[in-house]
């Protein structure tokens, strides 16, 4: 039952880089409209508050890798809740990535279309991304894990650039604090914690790692990087930006475009871009992998190479599907993805509590009624 | 049609192990018998000289040698002459011959006719006598051999001038004359069917993980090929990814970097007649490093490792950023500088993809022809190479200025990496990288790296991770990849892989004037 | 412009599957099944109007609407 169709391993530095890139990548450059548009003036504080929920899957996910490790979530949910439920549940988790993984990339596209290349066709933008993943795909774990290591040093670059805005900053854009008390903070918090219930994808990294143990730290680890860094690009947004911070679709890239240096280093949101790129590549292909791991545990094959090309097509026609253009956002993202990746996991990780708390029960019973005492201990 | 083929080479190895007859045939007792079985072996080889004679006038006598690999004075004089006046001992034990009366340091006794082939194709001359089953070589091989020259692709400034050259044992001997402990190790083994190329595994025991040297020796053991010309033929045969660009042996001319990576558990693979050297396992940032950065103080060092990776960058991206930023994004280039590069592009009638392709293969032409060329006409060719792309192609206003000026950046930056292979396989990438930008901008850069990058990633040499210590991180070893750190920093050996003798040196070297000498 | 798309989704699925064939005949039947189904299925997407079709996406949002609204 545990067969492992992935032969690579990766470390759990590893595993935390690859999360941190993937929630970081898509947030980084539209959390600070998305949670301004409710937060105004508090959006520093949301990131915080949506951490929580990445802090809760990551409890949630390194728990059930306990209960069964070696496993990812599609071959344990049938264990935890019977087979046709836990199949259902599978197909469910399965069809959710892949149609999540469609909008990354559809944002993706939109995002290069309109800063960079307004005249290439989306498909091809497109093409070109996914035909890139089904190479990173294909090569495995191990692989990913590598050049997300690599990239994340790239992906840290900007940040070095953002002192040079210091003279565009307001410190008073912060006040006045909370004047409506905690409420828009807490709105603002939605968007950004549905991109931190994808800590979830743990699930789907956590057999292959060669250190499970630090598997809780390494996740924790990269929920904490996930939230500073956030929480410090608002910050720096609303430095810049003041309440005007929602008025812009990319206020990352604008504010990029204020820095000039000497008077000849402009322009610097290209850098962001093609460091966005890097960090986008690595979100895409996580997401992409997970799927293509998934489908092929769930439909119990020997390889997933093969499927990996078939369901990057799948992946081309969900980003162009029902979306004529981006304009109409994906209102649903922000219940749909946490209902899929924190609460259903948690309701897993109750039943699977409860199952095991049962059978410790039954046993203890039959211990104790056969007269040997040391069961419990066996157990725990 | 594949089976047919593997069935004829199944055919044509037995058709030439028929012709080597006598593979592990004992030598006969009569030596007439053994000299026709000879004479036969090497029909119409003009080159093997057989010289009869008696020992002590009595015994007959047979020496067989080639001429041109054989010290013939020698032989004449430590040999010929002295068998010639000596009397055959009675009981007739070959050995005492050796032990009395022939003054060779290096003898050999030989049973059969195969190894009897080798020692005369290694120019020893063998020593055959009647009544004897048993033949006797002596190593007085001799031959033209280059002398040991500064290497041609290696240069140093400040660093041993020695370099490799073709003779197998010259090459063993500069290593042992650096490495003196009796744990240099060195295998030897025959490679190519027909050229019986010597092969020599290098590695310290002690140093190095067993297991790089098992694999390795299976790798070499497997291979089965006709002749071995170079040390490239055998790096094809055993390196993880054949279809990679990238080098995944580093091949080296120079005794000191070859010292430098056994000392640091790397194996080491010498083969007859070439001076290079293959070394292995091999990472990217091996290929960037150059012997002399140890030799240099540290922050020096330090210094130009980072030159080298923003030029090896530089080679790698700047025609292709030049292209996307004409053809794309025009926006991003600075007002000012904009405006110069475009009057110089105004009379140019090519779109920058074209112009960019058009210069870099000039310029690969005339790097090609360089080093092709006679060494006579070389001056000549780089003027008037010089003038067509550099002077008359912009007067013409075929190609802009700026263009020029990458492509002559790009040019001197691919030859700042100091392994030549490694900087081939840059500069090969840099023209689909160019396609990329020319037809995606930016994002055909941004794809482009990843798709090198994911490459690299997948890459092994000898199952160490090419992209190590960045990808998987080792974050101990940066000292000696992003910097030079100072010898006394570095007390810990890399790890490749498995077990390992970790420390190197004594812990708490730094000099200082505190320090100084006795405190008495 | 309609029938260049479904020749060039035709011709791209039959190279993938070109590509993909010799490495796939070794493996079970059952990864040849799900390679086949998949990529026809995906085949037979791209040759609808996607755009303007309801899709995944709107069935989605329908579910969530009435949460949607309260954060507008």
């Amino acid at each position: 039952m545990g067969r492992l169709l992935e032969q690579g391993k990766i470390s759990s530095s590893q595993m935390s880089k690859m999360l941190f890139l993937v929630i970081v990548a898509s947030t980084v450059i539209s959390v600070p409209s998305l949670t301004g548009k409710y937060a105004q003036n508090d959006l520093w504080l949301s990131p915080i508050l949506a951490s929580l929920i990445g802090f809760l899957t990551v409890f949630i996910v390194f728990s059930l890798n306990r209960l069964y490790p070696q496993q990812t979530v599609i071959q344990y949910s049938p264990d935890i809740i019977g087979k046709v439920p836990g199949k259902i549940f599978g197909l469910l988790l399965l069809f959710f990535y892949l149609h999540i993984t469609g909008l990354i990339v559809r944002n993706y596209a939109e995002f290069i279309m309109g800063n960079f290349l307004p005249q290439t066709p989306i498909s091809i933008v497109i093409f070109t991304m996914i035909a890139v993943c089904v190479y990173g795909v294909k090569a495995g774990i191990e692989t990913i894990g590598r050049t997300a290591q690599v990239f994340f040093f790239f992906f840290l670059f900007p940040l070095i650039l953002m002192p040079f805005l210091l003279r565009d900053m307001h410190l008073d854009f912060v006040f006045p604090m909370f004047e409506h008390g905690l409420l828009p903070a807490l709105k603002g918090a939605i968007i950004p914690q549905a991109y931190f219930s994808e800590m979830f994808l743990m699930s789907f990294l956590l057999p292959y790692v060669t250190d499970p143990e630090k598997g809780m730290r390494a996740g924790m680890l990269a929920t904490l990087g996930v939230a500073v860094v956030l929480t410090g690009v608002n910050i720096f947004i609303l430095l810049v930006f003041g309440r005007q911070s929602s008025d812009y679709l990319y206020p990352v890239m604008a504010a990029f475009r204020y820095i000039s240096i000497a008077d000849f280093i402009e322009n610097l949101d290209s850098v962001v871009m093609t460091v966005w790129i890097l960090g986008m590549y690595v979100k895409i292909s996580v997401f992409y992998y997970a799927t293509v791991l998934g489908t092929s545990q769930w439909l119990e094959l020997s390889d997933y190479r093969p499927i990996v090309i078939p369901i990057g097509m799948l992946i081309a026609a969900i980003s162009f599907w029902s979306m004529p253009n981006i304009n109409a956002p994906v209102i649903s993202f922000p219940f749909y993805s946490p209902l899929m990746q924190t609460i259903c996991p948690l309701l897993l990780l109750g039943v699977a509590y409860l199952r095991k708390k049962g059978k410790r029960q039954s046993q203890a019973q039959t211990a104790a009624a056969s007269g040997s005492v040391h069961s419990e201990k066996q157990e725990g | 049609m594949n089976r047919n083929a593997r069935k004829w080479w199944r055919a044509h190895k037995q058709r030439v192990q028929q012709q080597a007859v006598p593979s592990h045939t004992p030598l006969h007792k009569e030596l007439a018998e053994n000299e026709q079985q000879l004479r036969a072996l090497y029909d119409n080889c003009s080159d093997v000289v057989f010289r009869s004679f008696r020992i002590g006038g009595s015994t007959r006598a047979l020496v067989v040698y080639i001429d041109g690999l054989t010290n013939t004075e020698e032989l004449e004089r430590n040999v010929l002459s002295v068998l010639m006046k000596t009397k055959m001992p009675k009981d007739s034990a070959i050995g005492k011959l050796l032990d009395n009366v022939v003054s060779v340091s290096q003898t050999n006794e030989l049973a059969t006719f195969e190894d009897c082939l080798e020692s005369v194709a290694n120019g020893f001359p063998t020593l055959l006598i009647d009544q004897q089953e048993c033949a006797l070589s002596f190593g007085l091989a001799k031959w033209e051999k280059r002398p040991v020259e500064e290497p041609m692709a290696e240069g140093v400034v400040r660093g041993p001038r020695e370099g490799f050259t073709e003779s197998i044992q010259v090459n063993m001997a500069l290593i042992r004359r650096i490495i003196k402990t009796p744990a240099l190790k060195m295998e030897q083994m025959q490679i190519g069917g027909y050229t019986k190329t010597k092969v020599v595994l290098a590695y310290i025991d002690g140093i190095v993980d067993m297991d790089l040297v098992t694999e390795a020796r299976a790798r070499l053991n497997r291979i089965d090929i006709d002749g071995v010309l170079e040390s490239g033929y055998i790096e094809e045969l055993i390196e993880d990814h054949p279809a990679s660009p990238f080098p995944q042996i580093l091949s080296t001319e120079r005794p000191d970097v070859t010292c430098g990576n056994l000392l640091e558990g790397r194996i080491a693979i010498i083969v007859d007649g070439t001076p290079f050297v293959m070394i292995a396992p091999a990472t990217l940032f091996s290929l960037l490093q150059s012997s002399e950065d140890y030799y240099q103080r540290s922050i020096v060092s330090s210094a130009i490792r980072w030159l080298r990776f923003l030029f090896t960058g530089i080679s790698f991206l700047l025609p292709s950023l030049y292209v996307a930023l004409i053809t794309f994004h025009q926006e991003m280039v600075p007002t000012s500088l904009l405006i110069s590069m475009a009057a110089s592009r105004e009379a140019v009638p090519f779109p920058a993809l074209v112009e960019a392709l058009l210069m870099e293969v000039t310029f690969e032409a005339l790097r090609e022809a360089g080093v092709r060329l006679p060494k006579q006409i070389g001056a000549a060719i780089s003027i008037v190479g010089a003038l067509v792309i550099g002077q008359a192609s912009v007067q013409a206003g075929l190609v802009s200025a700026p263009m020029v000026i990458v492509v002559a950046i790009t040019g001197i930056a691919s030859f700042m990496i100091p392994h030549y292979i490694a900087g081939l396989a840059i500069r090969l990438l840099r023209i689909p990288m160019m396609f990329l930008a020319g037809s995606l901008g930016l994002l055909g850069i941004m794809l482009g790296i990843i798709v090198t990058v994911i490459h690299l990633s997948t890459i092994r040499s000898l199952g160490v991770p090419y992209l190590t210590p960045i990808g998987p991180m080792k974050f101990a070893e940066w000292k000696d990849t992003l910097v030079r750190a100072p010898w006394w920093m570095m007390n810990a050996r890399p790890h490749l892989t498995g077990d390992y003798q970790k420390i190197r040196q004594g812990a708490n070297q730094k000099p200082g004037p505190e320090k100084g000498g006795d405190p008495a | 412009m309609k029938w260049v798309q479904i020749v060039a989704m035709s011709v791209l699925a039959c190279i993938l599957f070109a590509l993909e064939w010799p490495r796939l005949s070794r493996l079970p039947k059952r990864d040849k099944a799900a390679f086949i189904t998949l990529l026809f299925v995906a085949w037979v997407l791209s040759m609808l109007d996607l755009p303007n079709l309801p899709g995944p996406t709107t069935f989605i949002n329908a579910l969530f609407r009435p949460l949607g609204q309260y954060l507008e």
